[in-house]
């Protein structure tokens, strides 16, 4: 009842009716607004494309690290052997083989096995010389077509070991190899205990499937003595060629697989912004101070050998300075338009103001109290503090050198970077003008510098101090000095901002 | 761009196209403005709020379901970003704990009339503090409940029920007193 009441309320409704209609007759805002609005939805989708980026670059990294993990350790192209008595070497195919259909297939009249005991063992090898009985088995020409394996004298004294750096790949091989049920059961005929260094069959064919065994470093005959596994089970466990597995179209797999780095690392520049003289500017700067840089980013490198290495990564930098800025603005009484609410005259005015990041557009609405009124074309000296932030994106290249002590470590670095102007931003801190009839000065940026350098090149030395917390894991503090080969401030020549930089930093590696 | 219907409006900004973004603005600057000058100290503050306000639509617009008029959603937004600002400039501070017993207390026709420009009206609305005007506005011109204006200022019923009542009789001294001081 209350609520109907005061919705009802004669004086409430006759000041919706007095307010509503007259919305539309306030007069427009500023245009600046307008621009604001848009600079920041600009900043917004940048944001959102940066987010992309990110997510893209972690992807590729971590499928990259996946991919390096997995395959180049050096075990990938063999698989491992389940039996321990052989776990020093010969290994048996990734690709499951099962027991049923071996033995239906030992069973079938036409198979020609003669020993029921390797039934259940689908790879065996019992005579080296022995063809292959089975002529129906098609999966065989892909599983038994190593041309090459070496066989070297493992430390430990056990058997046979080949060396993955010697598999290479048999490009004779057709896909079919890569069956992941290669039935072999059947044409499995030769045993350990049988196994000669004279078996050889380089060629890929199903009826000779021969070992070739190059170079043998030792005398097989005293290899026999240093096995020292139960007799038994290696009879009973016939051994397994090498197979490769899916990934045998890889050309060569290397024994040492350069190790990759991966760092992050965040810290504080200095940066001393060398300006040339006012050649450029309508109104010099009053007061410009050294700027502060941000910069934080990602790296990856690869070890070229125990000392060397090479990194690259992405890097996003800012510059950001404080000054305080005059400028000469004419002031223009015919202009004014008078603020009924606010009790004061507005006028505007359009005019660029000179930054260290070149000639930033203007606007500037002068609030005039009323009563005190100011003479036409009259020079008015406007006084800003400023903020601006300059930001980039860092591509840099770098070659480095390092070396460990235990814990702790040294390195030096050096190389080049580019840099890609990524955004512009202008803030007035603070105003001030010399003429006490005007109460304020609202300066809005409408149009950024244009002549800031969207691409810009430095170079770069620095060292670091690592401390390795873990195994694979190190912090690194350092600094770095930068200097610009090319100007940020593109419209003049020679230069004029050059960053000379120093990089006080930490960081945390992966290695 | 003028002709476009709210529809097409909608598709295009969440297109990104620069000039749909350009004619929903263009299209609403005014009215919001005027909204916003009411929560508003003075013409740069509503301004402030004005451009924050359509940053929050452009950014939330995806969330507008048509089931309403955009104006509408976009009003609600715009309220919602200038209510936030006059917290974060603790501009609004709830005068009466509690609630107030409301008297229905009708002015008098003369003093009812004497409200007939949009320029006064504003000139009273600015003479009210800054949470009479702010529970007054939403009230009294936006439509919003007590319950309603509770949960977007984060007070009690009773709290808006007795900023209204306050607003009101102020807003009614204020009115007799221009009256008494035309009459002279």
């Amino acid at each position: 009842m209350k609520q109907d009441l005061e919705h009802t309320d004669p004086l409430l409704l006759r000041l919706r009716q007095q307010i509503e209609p007259t919305e539309t007759d306030i007069g427009l805002p500023s245009p600046s607004v307008w621009h604001a609005i848009q600079a920041a939805n600009e900043r917004r989708r940048k944001r959102r494309r940066l987010a992309f980026c990110l997510l893209f670059v972690f992807l590729t990294l971590g499928g990259f690290t996946i991919y390096d993990l997995r395959f180049t350790n050096g075990t990938s192209g063999l698989a491992s052997v389940p039996n321990a008595a052989l776990k020093s070497g010969v290994q048996l195919p990734e690709a499951p083989v099962t027991l049923k259909k071996t033995k239906s297939e030992i069973q079938n009249p036409k198979s020609k096995t003669r020993n029921p005991k390797l039934a259940n063992f689908p790879t065996a090898a019992k005579n080296p010389k022995s063809e292959i009985r089975n002529p129906k088995s098609k999966a065989l020409a892909g599983g038994f077509t190593i041309d090459n394996v070496r066989f070297t004298n493992d430390a430990s004294g056990l058997a046979f070991k080949p060396t993955p750096d010697f598999v290479e790949a048999p490009s004779a091989i057709p896909k079919t190899a890569i069956n992941p049920k290669p039935d072999l059961s059947e044409t499995a005929t030769s045993e350990t205990r049988n196994l000669e260094p004279e078996i050889s069959n380089p060629k890929p064919e199903t009826r000779n499937s021969k070992f070739e065994v190059r170079n043998p470093k030792f005398n097989i005959q005293t290899l026999k003595s240093d096995i020292q596994h139960p007799t038994s089970d290696i009879q009973t466990r016939p051994l397994m060629v090498p197979v490769p597995s899916w990934d045998m179209d890889r050309p060569k797999i290397h024994k040492i697989p350069k190790p990759l780095t991966f760092a992050l690392r965040s810290g504080v520049l200095w940066t001393m912004l060398r300006t040339h003289g006012n050649d450029v500017t309508t109104v010099s700067p009053k007061r410009e101070r050294s700027a502060w840089t941000w910069q934080h980013g990602l790296a990856i490198g690869q070890r070229l050998n125990k000392h060397w290495y090479w990194e690259t990564g992405l890097q996003h930098t800012g510059h950001r300075l404080y000054a305080t800025r005059e400028v000469l603005l004419t002031f223009r009484s015919k202009q004014e338009r008078f603020n009924p609410v606010a009790q004061i005259y507005t006028g505007t005015i359009q005019q660029d103001l000179a930054t260290a990041f070149g000639e930033v557009e203007m606007r500037y609405d002068i609030n005039r109290v009323a009563g005190k009124p100011v003479r036409d074309q009259t020079p008015v000296k406007a006084s800003f503090e400023t903020d601006e932030l300059v930001r980039y994106w860092r591509l840099p290249v770098a070659l480095g050198y390092e070396t460990r002590i235990k814990d702790f470590g040294w390195g030096l670095y050096g190389g080049v970077g580019a840099n890609f102007l990524s955004g512009h931003r202008f803030d007035i801190v603070n105003t001030g003008t010399d003429i006490p009839a005007i109460r304020s000065i609202d300066a809005r940026m409408i149009k950024q510098a244009d002549e800031l350098t969207k691409v810009m090149l430095d170079m770069h030395l620095g060292g670091d101090v690592y401390w390795w917390i873990s195994r694979h894991c190190r912090l690194n503090i350092g600094l770095e000095g930068r200097q610009g080969l090319q100007s940020m401030y593109g419209s003049t020549e020679g230069g004029r901002t050059v960053p000379l930089a120093l990089w006080p930093h930490i960081g945390i590696g992966i290695h | 761009m003028q002709h476009l219907s709210d529809y097409d409006l909608v598709s295009g900004v969440l297109r990104r196209d620069g000039k749909c973004e350009e004619a929903l603005y263009r299209r609403y600057q005014m009215r919001m403005f005027g909204v916003c000058l009411r929560y508003a100290c003075d013409r740069q503050e509503a301004e402030d709020m004005l451009q924050e306000g359509f940053i929050r639509v452009f950014a939330d617009l995806r969330d507008f379901r048509f089931e309403g008029s955009l104006e509408g959603w976009v009003r609600r937004v715009v309220v919602r970003v200038a209510l936030r600002f006059l917290k974060r400039k603790r501009a609004f501070i709830p005068l009466e704990p509690h609630g107030a017993d409301w008297e229905a207390e009708l002015p008098d026709e003369d003093v009812i009339s004497s409200l007939d420009s949009y320029g006064k009206a504003m000139d009273l609305m600015g003479q009210l503090p800054p949470g009479y005007r702010t529970v007054l506005n939403l009230y009294a011109v936006e439509g919003y409940a007590h319950e309603e204006i509770a949960g977007l200022l984060g007070i009690s019923v009773g709290t808006s029920k007795s900023q209204l009542f306050k607003a009101r009789q102020m807003l009614r001294g204020l009115l007799e007193k221009a009256l008494q001081k035309e009459s002279v």
